[in-house]
């Protein structure tokens, strides 16, 4: 096989990996809405402030692709192949260094069309490089958050000010000099990288590429990593997967010894404790003290609150994720113990049929719900002052009830779940929030009447997928029928 | 070693009649995903002590016959009962008659044996603690170490152990010695003969190693284009079976004169052919003659004839 067509192969790969796991629509949905978005908020902003607006879409845009294009290329970079197939990971990295001369490229048009060409293709090669090596290091983008918070307080403190007063001469008469040695040296980062993360095999890459598969899976159940027995995940994952297990692991040998005369909660019990209201509980009362600790670091770097609204709202966007967690994780959790559930369902005493569908569709709704309120509750409190942020917090919350939905489906045609599973439903209700804000203001509606829309949207959506249900198939063993 | 365990002659199986005295009975069962068919118009039924061996080619479909038979998998026509009730819908009674070791054994992986075997426990009516402990033992499985922690052999033989624990008048098992070595497979092998001998239990069982079967010389099944292309006990079979090759015309005189069935034929080379035929039940088996010569198969013979 010639090079262009080696290069064709690696580059197909993350489009046929959605194409043969899965379907591309729910990616296709994602773009869309957040296209819709961008347009949405184009006819908002006063007409000098479309062309940034922009810029700034496309280029969020193509920082999307880079990161797909990144994460198949290191999942592509298996160390049998690295190690036995000719030319494999050669191709890889010149696949890596093209594509990201490519974007950078397009960053420094986008840049062009703003006035700003050189700036903005040296964030955006920046930036591609830090995303390619968040991919293997994931605690970097929680480094570069926290860092986020000092920024206001560094760009308005002497030092700052100093390196400004000491560069801005250097900059204005040697700038060609200073361009050609910043490209070089982002290039020699480029290839380093290439060399780093695209690895040429052996026991080293081996281990890594198995870490980084067990995190992988450990991200599709909703970054704790239990939905087969899965001991992935980082420390902060350890921790928190612990917590859930204890808290569990003793309500699972009180229920086994009570015997209780419903099968039903008992068997579920079997699927472990990604759907379980008990590991929730145990995600909860991990994630608390893990977020007070980050608020307090975050308070140390920098107490003058008023800078922070960004860190704060992170801080409520993660702990809604948790609150909505079981509607993140149900796909990856029901998929991943099916084989375990052709065990449960031949159980004396475990429902069938419409009566299991009803009764689960129940259940897991129900932990959603309490979930979900309990999310409200404990973050309103964390609200920053100011209306933008009350207006976004309320279409948000009541977007995340559409989640609810997933909860309610034909398991028995469930299929694989792809590694953006978990992440592509936040992120869709998280544009849909952002979209309704701006129909709101658009039509001069207040926000009560978006909330009370997604509210509604979400208790009829429910309904009619719980009619359906009715009808369809037993949900275990789930994925029979896919 | 089947003395004492029941087994039927042999009988064409192409839809038979659901048989209210069997364990298990499928009738005209048909199992398609999407264009393929997978099984087609399939009939079956196994009477109650019979131990059956089911033998096809990977992707035959001898999971999702064996899936189809406990009522895991809905069928797109056909009838399938487990002691005369609707595999779908079978009632809480049933349901403790039956027990199931799938094809993969890395089930339950955060708990430990012994908080696997609790939790099962607490669903069944019956449970037999001490051949549950004795097993554990014997087998060697730690009690307290995760199943994730234990090896794919330990795995394996602790599904086993779960599947008997409430000693099932049926016991379906999907492969269930591929992860075994052959100490382990002969210790499995003489606690299911234990089981059918003792209790009178059902088995039906897949598996690819043949010698296996050999071994515990039960009945045997073959599972072919979406059918059970032939079931009978397997010593009657090679007992019965012949390869007979020569001349095309007088392959088939030779085999038409003797009342010999037909069970394939292979066209060889300079208008040759080569032919398995099985002999009825009461007829002796003809010595070479005429030109055509007659030999013994084996069961790999007879797996590799079978199921093309």
């Amino acid at each position: 096989m010639n090079a262009p067509a080696r290069w064709t192969t690696v580059l197909r790969a993350p489009l046929q990996q959605w194409r043969n796991q899965g379907s591309v629509w729910p990616l296709i949905t994602v773009v869309g809405v957040a296209i819709a978005c961008v347009l949405l908020g184009l006819t908002r902003v006063p007409s000098h402030a479309r062309l940034p607006l922009a810029v700034v879409a496309l280029a969020t845009l193509a920082a999307c692709a880079w990161l797909w294009l990144a994460i198949s290329l290191q999942q592509q970079n298996h160390p049998h192949a690295a190690r036995l197939v000719p030319g494999h990971v050669q191709t890889l990295r010149r696949v890596f260094l093209g594509s990201w001369l490519l974007f950078v490229a397009f960053g420094a048009a986008l840049g062009a069309l703003v006035g700003y060409a050189v700036p903005m293709a040296a964030g955006t090669a920046v930036l591609l490089l830090v995303l390619a090596w968040s991919i293997r290091l994931p605690f970097l983008g929680l480094v570069i958050w926290l860092a986020s918070a000092a920024v206001p307080r560094w760009v308005d403190g002497p030092v700052a000010a100093a390196l400004l007063e000491t560069l801005m001469p250097v900059w204005q008469h040697q700038l060609e000099a200073i361009v050609v040695g910043a490209a070089l040296l982002l290039w020699l980062a480029a290839v380093l990288s290439a060399g780093a993360l695209l690895r040429a095999g052996g026991s080293h890459h081996a281990q890594a590429y198995r870490n980084r598969a067990k995190r992988q899976a450990a991200q599709r159940s909703g970054g704790t990593g239990w939905a087969r027995g899965q001991s992935e995940g980082g420390t902060m994952a350890g921790v928190v997967r612990y917590c859930a297990s204890f808290v569990f692991m003793r309500w699972f040998t009180r229920t086994i010894e009570r015997r209780d005369r419903d099968a039903l909660p008992r068997a579920l019990l079997g699927l472990g404790p990604a759907l379980h209201w008990t590991g929730q509980l145990g995600q909860v009362l991990a994630y608390g003290p893990i977020a007070g600790v980050l608020l307090l670091v975050i308070w140390q770097i920098n107490p003058a609150t008023h800078a922070l609204s960004g860190i704060w709202l992170g801080l409520i966007f993660a702990a809604m994720t948790v609150a909505v967690s079981v509607a993140l994780q149900v796909r990856t959790a029901v998929y991943g113990t099916r084989r375990e559930q052709a065990l449960l369902i031949l159980l004396p005493g475990m429902p069938r049929g419409a009566v299991l569908n009803a009764r689960l569709a129940r259940r897991l709704s129900l932990q959603f719900v309490c979930s979900w309120a309990l999310g409200v509750l404990v973050c309103v409190p964390l609200l920053p002052p100011g209306v933008a942020a009350a207006g976004w917090f309320a279409s948000f919350a009541a977007a995340c009830l559409l989640l609810g939905v997933r909860l309610r489906s034909d398991w028995s045609r469930l299929r694989p779940p792809m590694p953006m599973t978990a992440i592509m439903p936040l992120l869709l209700v998280s544009l849909l929030s952002v979209c309704a804000m701006i129909a709101q203001a658009w039509l001069t509606v207040p926000a009560w009447v978006g909330v009370l829309a997604f509210v509604a949207a979400a208790g009829l959506w429910a309904a009619w997928r719980g009619y359906r249900l009715r009808g369809v198939p037993s949900a275990f063993p789930a994925g029979r029928r896919a | 070693m089947s003395a004492g365990i029941s087994s039927s002659s042999a009988w064409a199986l192409h839809a038979p009649l659901p048989d209210p005295a069997a364990s298990v009975s499928l009738s005209g069962v048909r199992v398609a995903f999407g264009a393929q068919t997978v099984l087609d118009g399939l009939g079956w039924a196994l009477l109650p002590g019979q131990v059956v061996g089911l033998l096809g080619r990977n992707g035959a479909g001898k999971t999702t016959l064996l899936e189809s038979l406990l009522g895991l998998r809905e069928v797109d026509a056909g009838t399938v009962q487990l002691f005369g009730q609707p595999a779908a819908e079978l009632d809480d009674s049933a349901r403790a008659r039956i027990g199931y070791v799938p094809q993969q054994s890395d089930l339950f992986e955060w708990m430990t044996p012994a908080q696997m075997l609790g939790y099962f426990k607490s669903f069944y009516p019956r449970w037999n603690d001490a051949k549950v402990e004795g097993l554990l033992s014997k087998w060697d499985i730690a009690r307290d170490k995760p199943i994730g922690k234990l090896s794919g052999g330990q795995q394996q033989r602790l599904a086993i152990v779960r599947a008997l624990a409430h000693e099932p008048d049926l016991l379906v098992l999907d492969e269930p010695v591929a992860s075994l070595d052959p100490a382990g497979r002969r210790d499995f092998l003489r606690e299911l003969v234990d089981q059918v001998l003792n209790r009178g239990t059902t088995v039906v069982f897949s598996t690819h190693i043949l010698s296996d079967l050999e071994r515990v010389a039960f009945n045997v099944a073959f599972l072919s284009a979406g059918r059970i292309a032939l079931q009978a006990p397997l010593d009657e079979l090679l007992e019965t079976t012949r390869r007979l090759h020569g001349p095309a015309a007088a392959v088939q005189a030779f085999a038409a004169a003797h009342r010999m069935t037909e069970l394939r034929s292979t066209a060889l080379d300079a208008g040759r052919q080569q032919m398995l035929v099985r002999s009825a039940g009461d007829a002796s088996v003809p010595a070479a003659g005429g030109g055509v010569g007659v030999e013994p198969v084996s069961l790999e013979d007879l797996f590799m004839g079978l199921t093309q």
